[in-house]
């Protein structure tokens, strides 16, 4: 360089400026040099266009077939006017969505390709269109997560909403009542051993938690005494709408067929149960509050079983929390992204299982049904975190008219199991609480005791919220449950049963081919 | 007492006020002057070439360093950044949009004002302490039109291209830390590099930095012209030379990109 | 032809000149005198229009030198040479290029016409095979010279030298003293020269003029000025002058002789 002329030096350096200005300027330019927009160009109407701006690119299998010339507004919707390139053609029945390139990239219009053999006309409108979602495209992301759950629920849906499945369900209802007027009947024939068996239930029920602490053996013999009660009424359950059905028929068969021989269940049971209370045989005054509330149990149960019916019709319109949960994009969004969120986790962790679940129960004194949601993190076989979403039916006992706007209660808590005894403890419906869980018959038993809202729920119920529940797994993911909340404070007091599922994430198919 | 005080506080007050005024009216004079001679004929292009050389190849090696090392540290740290919420890929969109819009202009100015505009201070400084610029006087030369003409024509024209290069090195650094150290797709990233650049960007980046090139020459050039006081006048002509340079640059920096960014355009695009 | 008129200057507190008179004639050479920092080179950068004083005027050839506009006082200039104190060589350009500046700038001349006269002006100034160096290749005393050789080389008609002799050996300053005079005498150059060297201002000199405390206090023939004087500070400052001319009287080898 030394002996170069400064002329020379300019030259080169100039030169090499001008190199790097072309390169520049063609990296820049290069693909937009081709994508002058051709005249052809068409109109689409969208709800929502926000991130859409002039010169976004229009997008058909992602390749690039024009750009946006003009967002206006007109009539409170957004009216984008599409350029097409050269020799594009879009089919009239084409639907435009609104895509982000990427996490973070920018939005560009995408058009799904229609089946139709003409062709949106020069200066035409576009008449589907699909808004972006609310919660922008990162849910659009899990949008195949959002798949999974659709199925699950689309199956759920039609399980109960075809033919096949609304006459099994049915059946099963028909049965249900059948079963239970056949009940009241064998109440009127029976009262007396009846009585002495509600008796003994209630009075089991009564001092349950105390039994079950202070002496395991006897649980032993008593969850063997509820296998053979169980047994009685459906003989190795395993499937739940054959077997249910069966053994629900089968349970009236022998009420209404055979009564000698549902003397003898009876009996059996009488037997069976008399193990918890040999003390309580002689209060009889204990009997005829039993009696009282057997009678308003067969009737509620009646109820419950409509109600069943109810449920899963709301599920499918889309009422009540699970319905709203099923049904509501905003939910599933949110849904998704924990999902997404706790998939990755168990990507990370690899043992980490992430159930959710959904149940719905009849409130005997609410005369209303209450539903769940549940999400279950499992990050060791032992050991849960449970997040569950459900409405404060109590509120529409004590103010307000029916039916309005139920307040959502929200649970978090952790479990650990230890043996057949969970324990857990954490908020529970909105409130601290702890619980313990045990579970008997090869974990197709679980018998549950909540107490929480230590302070009380208002002036009317002052003592800590007990919910008692026994819940019965016929089969892995769904389970049958019955219990009593409140049992504590008397204003509040009720009695439930209803119908649910729980289920881990990735069992999701295997559960639904083996139950749909 | 308390009244000599508030007169002397009132007289700094008012001179320096004066002073200043007189300041920006020279350097208006000088701007003027500039301009006066710039637009006549003939343009001295062989002192101009000179200038070239010295504002604009010689400056090349340290541009080059400094835009290498600015490409490549934004793209480790835009890469920090992005790892976190998985976006990766827009570490050479950072990278490309932050050069040519933004650092490639100012760095490339602020590297040539420390080594061109002090040297064009120091220059005229000599010269003015040495009586070279009286001697040019008395032999019926112009010493705006022989020696700052020549520089600002350098200076605005030089820089652009500087920061051509700048912005060419700087991506070029930030491709090297990306594909070599982070593993990035090199295809991918080019391409991101350039899917959201627009031409508007490199454009302004551009035009700014030959404002920015005026400004480093003409600063230069004027506080050389008017140094006093020696040797070390030009010592002190030479920090107030860059100082304002710097200044001036960020300032005209602030309201070019509101003025080129502002409506539409690149600006509204990322 | 050269008029001072009453010329005050300052710079801030210093006030440089403070009313100078100063008349000087067409072809004549002008000798000024006077204490260092008394401001001889500020008075002849006003003739030249490097300075405008703060009141009074300089008028050369009938024009007021800060009336003029900026073509004008290009013009204006061109008629003369001028000699800084410090030379100030342009350090870019080679000893050549200084030399012939204002004959490539403002002459039409070809390059070798100019470095044909560049040889000259610089042999005038006992100078050989120098053009192609540059002012920091140069002694002091050689920079001097280069810059005399670059006020002379238009033949300008009036020529300031600052201190022309300061810093050159005797054999070299009687070279210049001898340049000056051929120039002024032959050619009819207006000059006017600043020195402290008696010697010098004694064998150059028409008039000398002597510059003390922002005034002109003493002018005249330079045997006016050595002994006609009655102010102390005049007779002080010229007693070597006085005596080199008495030892030339006597000798009879006083510039009125040649
Ligand atoms: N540009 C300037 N700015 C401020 N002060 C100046 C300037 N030029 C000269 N002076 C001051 O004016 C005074 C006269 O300076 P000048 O150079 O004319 O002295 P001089 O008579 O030539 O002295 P010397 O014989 O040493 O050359 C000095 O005090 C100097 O400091
Ligand atoms: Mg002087």
């Amino acid at each position: 360089m030394k002996n170069w002329t400064n002329e020379a030096k300019l030259g080169v350096f100039i030169i090499a400026g001008f190199a790097v200005l072309f390169w520049l300027t063609f990296s820049i330019g290069g693909k937009k040099l081709f994508s002058v927009t051709g005249k052809k160009s068409f109109i689409v109407y969208f709800k929502t266009i926000t991130g859409v701006t002039e010169k976004s690119d229009v997008r058909m299998a992602g390749v690039k077939i024009g750009e946006v010339k003009k967002v206006e507004l007109e009539n409170y919707r957004a009216k984008v006017t599409v350029g097409l390139h050269g020799d594009y053609d879009v089919p009239d029945d084409s639907v435009a969505t609104v895509q982000g390139k990427g996490l973070l990239g920018e939005k560009f219009i995408e058009i799904r390709p229609g089946f139709s053999p003409t062709y949106v006309s020069n200066g035409g409108v576009l008449a589907n269109s699909i808004p972006p979602s609310n919660i922008d495209d990162m849910v659009a992301k899990l949008s195949a997560a959002l798949d999974d759950i659709k199925t699950v629920t689309n199956s759920l849906s039609e399980s109960f909403g075809s033919e096949e499945g609304k006459q099994g369900l049915k059946s099963i209802i028909s049965n249900l009542s059948n079963l239970s007027k056949d009940l009241n009947d064998v109440v009127g024939g029976n009262k007396e051993k009846l009585t002495q068996i509600i008796t003994n239930v209630d009075k089991a029920t009564a001092v349950l938690q105390l039994i079950l602490t202070e002496n395991r053996e006897n649980l032993r013999g008593s969850i063997s005494n509820l296998n053979s009660m169980s047994k009685s009424f459906a003989e190795k359950a395993p499937d739940l709408l054959e077997h249910l059905d069966q053994a629900a028929s089968g349970i009236r068969d022998m009420v209404s067929d055979n009564r000698t021989n549902l003397k003898d269940s009876m009996s059996n049971i009488k037997e069976a149960s008399g193990n918890f209370n040999g003390v309580l045989v002689e209060n009889r005054e204990n009997f005829k509050v039993a009696m009282a509330n057997l009678k308003t149990s067969s009737e509620k149960l009646d109820e419950i079983m409509a109600s069943v019916k109810k449920i899963t019709a709301k599920i499918e319109k889309g009422e009540g929390t699970i319905g709203k949960l099923v049904q509501e994009e905003e939910v599933y969004n949110g849904l998704n992204e924990t999902l997404e969120g706790a998939k990755n986790l168990t990507k990370q962790t690899g043992a980490m299982k992430v159930g959710i679940g959904a149940r719905a129960e009849y409130q005997s004194e609410m005369q209303q049904s209450k539903s769940y949601f549940s999400i279950r993190v499992k990050p060791r076989e032992d050991k849960y975190y449970m997040i569950e979403v459900s409405e404060d039916v109590r509120r529409n006992l004590g103010t307000g008219p029916r039916n309005t706007l139920n307040s959502l209660l929200y649970s978090f808590y952790i479990a650990k199991r230890f043996g057949n005894v969970t324990i857990k403890g954490g908020l529970m419906e909105s409130s601290g609480g702890v619980g313990l869980d045990l579970h008997g018959w090869e974990d197709k038993l679980m018998l549950t005791a909540d107490v929480f809202n230590f302070s009380g729920y208002d002036n009317n119920a002052k003592s800590p919220q007990v919910k008692v529940t026994a819940k019965y797994f016929p089969q892995k993911y769904l389970f049958l449950y019955v219990g009593g909340d409140e049992l504590a404070n008397k204003y509040y007091r009720t009695f439930f049963g209803g119908i649910g599922i729980m289920a881990d994430e990735e069992d999701f198919k295997f559960f639904m081919a083996r139950f749909f | 007492m308390l009244k000599k005080i508030a007169v002397g506080t009132l007289e700094f007050v008012g001179r320096y006020t004066i002073d200043m005024v007189k300041a920006i009216g020279l350097m208006g004079e000088f701007v003027g002057d500039t301009m006066k001679w710039l637009s006549r004929k003939p343009l001295r292009m062989g002192a101009a070439v000179d200038q070239m050389v010295e504002v604009g190849a010689n400056s090349f090696p340290v541009v080059f360093f400094t835009a290498m090392f600015t490409g490549m540290v934004l793209a480790l740290q835009s890469h920090t950044g992005f790892k976190r919420f998985g976006a990766e890929s827009m570490v050479g969109t950072v990278v490309g949009l932050s050069m040519t819009r933004e650092l490639g202009p100012v760095l490339t100015a602020l590297v040539v004002t420390g080594r061109a505009g002090s040297a064009m201070t120091a220059q005229l400084g000599t010269m003015r302490v040495t009586e070279q610029i009286d001697a040019l006087y008395t032999l019926a030369a112009n010493p705006i039109k022989y020696l700052v003409v020549p520089r600002v024509i350098a200076g605005t024209l030089m820089l652009p291209v500087l920061t051509v290069m700048a912005d060419f090195v700087g991506i070029l650094g930030g491709f090297v830390v990306a594909v070599m150290l982070l593993g990035a797709n090199p295809v991918l990233y080019m391409e991101k590099t350039f899917e959201f650049m627009e031409y508007n960007d490199m454009f302004s980046g551009l035009l700014k930095s030959m404002v920015f090139g005026f400004i480093i020459s003409v600063v230069g050039c004027y506080q050389g012209f008017y140094t006093e006081g020696g040797a070390e006048g030009v010592g002190t002509a030479t920090t107030k030379s860059v100082v304002m340079g710097f200044m001036l640059i960020f300032l005209a920096n602030y309201i070019l990109t509101a003025l080129l960014f502002s409506n539409g355009g690149g600006g509204a695009k990322f | 032809m050269i008029f001072c008129e009453n010329l005050y200057k300052a710079f801030g507190d210093n006030h440089v000149l403070q009313g100078v008179d100063l008349h000087i004639k067409r072809g004549e050479s002008m000798v000024i005198i006077g204490g260092s920092g008394t401001g001889k080179s500020v008075l002849i950068k006003h003739i030249i229009g490097l300075l405008s004083p703060d009141a009074g005027r300089v008028t050369v050839d009938g024009q007021v030198v800060g009336d003029l506009h900026e073509d004008e006082l290009n013009e204006m200039r061109k008629k003369f040479g001028m000699l800084f104190q410090g030379a100030a060589l342009f350090d870019s350009l080679t000893v050549g290029g200084n030399v012939g500046f204002a004959l490539k700038e403002h002459t039409d001349l070809a390059q070798s016409k100019i470095d044909e006269r560049v040889k000259e002006c610089l042999e005038m100034v006992g100078m050989k095979d120098v053009e192609r160096l540059m002012p920091a290749e140069l002694s002091g005393g050689m920079k001097k010279r280069v810059g005399l050789a670059r006020a002379i080389a238009m033949n300008p008609q009036i020529i300031l030298f600052d201190e022309p002799t300061t810093g050159l050996d005797p054999v070299m300053a009687d070279v210049i003293n001898d340049l000056i005079i051929k120039t002024t005498r032959a050619l009819k150059v207006t000059s006017v020269t600043i020195t402290h060297d008696m010697v010098s201002a004694n064998r150059i000199a028409d008039r000398i003029a002597m510059l003390y405390q922002g005034k002109i206090v003493a002018i005249g023939t330079p045997d006016e000025v050595m002994f006609n004087q009655t102010n102390p500070a005049v007779r002080e400052f010229v007693e070597i002058g006085r005596i080199i001319r008495q030892t030339e009287a006597v000798q009879g080898r006083h510039i009125g002789a040649q």
